[in-house]
């Protein structure tokens, strides 16, 4: 018990120590959500032409995702992504790989339960300098690029408790990459490309109710439709409220399951670490 | 006239500070302090050329600002610097032409490739003749013994044969002033002493004005026969570490091994005892008492084993100058 | 000349480099998925949606190709420009290049190099093959020409992005990453057919940063879009124009 509230007090003061940093680079912060801001109306004038001028309008709707819909997915998902491990935790492993682990190693605290907790709060942080603006902008819109209310009030409800899986799930999905990458002598090659199709399958590039249909089974039940496209579907309502039980319940599961490969591979590494004596 | 002119060289930086106290987090984000720091407070200095020079100093003191703008890399607020008859932030690439900068924290070889490429490599960057490139090379090869490393990737040398190997590529022009910024740091005592021996030698033979910051006084006294002493961005001494010495280090003293412990008493004109175990160390002053006499006091009151006569330890010459500096 | 041999021994030094790294093929794979990947979302548009009135898929990715090749070309040989500000100035890597007698540009440039870099090339080419194959296109001698002109006038436009990101660096690297509008982001502007785009995205991007002159306007002309040959051989020009106006605007620096 004592454990877990050192590690929950821990991941406050890492969360003021990034939230300050952040801070600090606000102007980067402010960049980069131009930078999305500019990607998100790209994206949405293409959705636009498609949904009115492709000699197949109404694929969208039968798809079940209409274009009012679609401009809010650009929206909410360029927010989502900024929780997604695109890249290894440097920070980890340069303290592994540099034998700096030793100190951690001293610390009365649950190693994996910590390194945990500072992941999230990483992840966490950009949500609000690069985020805000973000979404600032996007309720400021024109009617035809605005980003809409949830379709219900269960519905945000159930968004917001998924998006909060969403992180667990992100998160051990990074912690699990960079166990892997632990193990690999020669380069971030490997993990990377496991990022980046995990980047591809959770709607980032395209929601996933617009993929080809003979892959919507699939693409549901796999792990990194939690990364986005759960917690979107709740808040669009093309999910109803009543599957959040089970969606959430999915996303859940698999971040059990990344964080128990994780854990189990990188206390191997540890052990690994300790008999060579450092 | 001087080979290297410094005149009331003025750099201020400013750094941006967050607010403290309540929602400093909060308020830092839109309101924030900027501070001035004067890194260098009008210094004036000159050099000669094949003068051997330390630039001493604690850290932040102002010591690789000045490299900086020596070497050309930096442009000072105000103040003028002459260096072989040209500005060195005006003409960088003739300037620097002339010029060697050896830093020992950071290294100007290609990491992955072996010694000779980036060798070569340099030749092509300071447009050495093959012919000069040759003959220096095979001088410096035989002068730091680096023969048997040429073939090496940097990153298999040792800290020791890493250091050489960057001494090389910084003469490879033969440049007329070298920069050392702490060029021993993290050596070990052999590898130490070989380094000094050779900047020596060079410094006598082609007659390379050097300048050497440091936080190694060993250094200092083994090669440099001026010290500058540089302190919150002003030059605090400048001249001989004999005279550096004789002003902050006016005692000596005599470290006596005793047969057995023996409690403090005063000796005549000692200015100080310290005992540990059965070592007592006597602090005297050299102008009011011969070592001799204090020996024979210390010979009539102590069973005495054994006698070492010790100047004050530089490093600690150093610091009382820092304290007495207010630095 | 010797600038050019100089530079040429830099990126020879750095190519050897990455060689030594084992896990060199990895990266050569990491970047053709990423090339593979960053289309697939208007690829399945595509091919749910159908044509947009003439725009079929292979102009789309014809033009976007065309761009996302001249970008491949610019990164592998001017990267060092774009990592100037993130790695040299943080690492302080910019004084040693201040020590040495030669041109910064040379320097900068021949500064990093890596062979994974030509993956977005290579998958460039192939796209570009492919699009205009399937549209029937005639690979004779004048539009063969017209595209190596483009490629070239691409490669100095994004040479040119690159510079300018290391000239504003000079004053700040807080928040540059806007400059990704002009770099990985300005070829996401290709998705959207140009008769649709909004005016103030194609004229920022024709009249400033010229990419749709070195993708659209040559693409059009040679598979007979509308566009004459006299705009499609504006590429080279208006690339090596922004690229001069760059490098002036550098060195006043």
């Amino acid at each position: 018990m004592n454990g877990i509230a050192a590690t929950l007090k821990t991941c406050l003061s890492i969360f003021r120590i990034k939230t300050a940093e952040s801070l600090q680079y606000r102007m980067a912060g402010l960049a980069g959500a131009t930078t999305s801001i500019f990607f998100a109306l790209i994206e949405i004038t293409v959705y636009t032409v498609f949904y009115k001028y492709s000699s197949n309008q109404n694929a969208g709707l039968a798809a079940g995702l209409s274009l009012r819909q679609a401009v809010s997915y650009v929206w909410l998902g360029q927010l989502l992504f900024l929780m997604q491990p695109n890249f290894i935790e440097s920070d980890i492993l340069g303290k592994i790989n540099s034998g700096d682990i030793g100190v951690e190693l001293c610390r009365p605290l649950d190693l994996y339960a910590n390194w945990f907790a500072r992941t999230a709060s990483t992840r966490l942080s950009p949500l609000l300098w690069r985020g805000l603006p973000i979404i600032f902008f996007a309720v400021i819109m024109p009617p035809a690029y605005r980003l809409e209310l949830p379709s219900s009030l269960s519905g945000m409800f159930c968004s917001l408790i998924s998006t909060v899986s969403a992180l667990l799930l992100c998160t051990s999905f990074g912690m699990l990459a960079c166990s892997v990458r632990l193990g690999i002598a020669w380069g971030e090659g490997p993990t990377n490309i496991i990022m980046l199709a995990g980047s591809v399958l959770s709607g980032a590039y395209l929601p996933l109710q617009l993929w080809p249909g003979f892959l919507q089974g699939f693409l549901l039940f796999q792990p990194f439709a939690g990364y986005l496209d759960i917690p979107m579907r709740l808040y669009l309502g093309t999910m109803p409220p009543s599957d959040a039980f089970w969606a959430i319940g999915l996303q859940l599961a698999w971040a059990l399951l990344f964080a128990a490969a994780g854990k189990a591979i990188m206390a191997r590494k540890l052990r690994n670490i300790v008999i060579q004596g450092g | 006239m001087a080979q290297i002119e410094l005149e009331q060289i003025c750099k201020t930086f400013s750094i941006s500070k967050r607010p403290e106290g309540r929602f400093s987090l909060l308020r830092g984000a839109f309101v924030r302090t900027r501070e001035t720091v004067r890194a260098l407070d009008s210094i004036s200095f000159s050099i000669q050329e094949g003068e051997l020079v330390g630039y001493i100093g604690p850290n932040g003191a102002g010591k690789s600002t000045t490299v900086k703008i020596m070497s050309g890399i930096l442009t000072p607020d105000s103040g003028r610097c002459t260096i072989m008859g040209r500005t060195p932030w005006t003409e960088r690439v003739a300037h620097v032409s002339g010029i060697g900068v050896v830093f020992g924290q950071r290294s100007q070889l290609w990491w992955d490739v072996p010694v000779n490429d980036s060798f070569s490599l340099l030749k092509d960057i300071y447009r050495i003749s093959t012919r000069d490139y040759n003959r220096k090379l095979s001088e410096l090869t035989q002068a730091l013994d680096i023969g048997s490393l040429l073939k090496t990737p940097v990153r298999q040398l040792s800290l020791g044969q890493r250091m050489r190997c960057e001494i090389v590529a910084a003469l490879l022009h033969s440049p007329r002033i070298l920069f050392l910024d702490e060029p021993t740091i993290g050596l070990d005592a052999v590898s130490k002493l070989a380094l000094r021996d050779f900047l020596k030698q060079e410094n006598s033979k082609n007659a390379v004005t050097m300048i050497l910051t440091t936080h190694d006084m060993d250094d200092i006294e083994a090669l440099c026969s001026r010290v500058m002493v540089i302190g919150h961005g002003k030059l605090l001494y400048n001249g001989s570490l004999g005279s550096l010495k004789e002003r902050y280090s006016k005692l000596r003293c005599i470290r006596a091994t005793l047969e057995q412990y023996t409690a403090a008493f005063d000796v005549e004109c000692s200015e100080r005892i310290d005992v540990d175990a059965n070592t007592w160390t006597v602090w005297f002053d050299p102008a009011k008492t011969a070592a001799h006499t204090m020996i024979e006091r210390l010979a009539k009151a102590l069973p005495l084993r054994d006698v070492i006569i010790e100047e004050q330890d530089i490093d600690k010459i150093i610091a009382a100058m820092y304290k007495e500096m207010c630095i | 000349m010797s600038a050019l041999k100089l530079y040429y021994k830099y990126i020879r030094m750095n190519f050897l480099t990455g060689l030594q790294y084992k896990g060199w093929p990895i990266m050569v794979l990491q970047v053709l998925i990423v090339v593979i990947t960053d289309p697939i979302g208007t690829l399945f548009m595509f091919s749910r949606f159908g044509s947009i009135g003439p725009w079929t898929v292979e102009r789309i990715v014809l033009i976007y190709a065309m761009a996302v090749t001249s970008f491949g070309l610019a990164e592998t040989f001017c990267r060092g420009f774009d990592y100037f500000p993130w790695r040299m100035i943080r690492t302080g890597d910019f004084d040693r290049v201040l020590l040495r007698p030669r041109s910064l540009y040379i320097q900068i440039a021949g500064s990093y190099f890596h062979i994974h870099r030509l993956s977005r090339v290579i998958g460039g080419i192939a796209a570009i093959t492919w699009c205009l194959w399937k549209q029937g296109v005639r690979m004779d001698a004048t539009n063969t020409a017209v595209i190596v002109l483009a490629l070239t006038g691409g490669f100095l436009a994004y040479s040119g992005v690159f510079i300018m990101t290391s000239g504003i660096a000079f004053f700040t690297i807080q928040g540059l990453d806007w400059i990704y509008i002009f770099t990985n982001a300005s070829y996401q502007v290709t998705r959207c057919p140009i008769d649709y785009m909004p005016k103030i995205l194609r004229n920022l991007f024709t009249f400033f940063m010229p990419m749709l002159v070195i993708s659209y306007y040559p693409a059009s002309a040679i598979c007979g879009w509308g566009e004459s040959y006299f705009a499609g051989l504006l590429a080279l020009p208006a690339g090596f124009a922004f690229l001069v106006f760059q490098l002036l605007s550098g060195a006043s620096v």
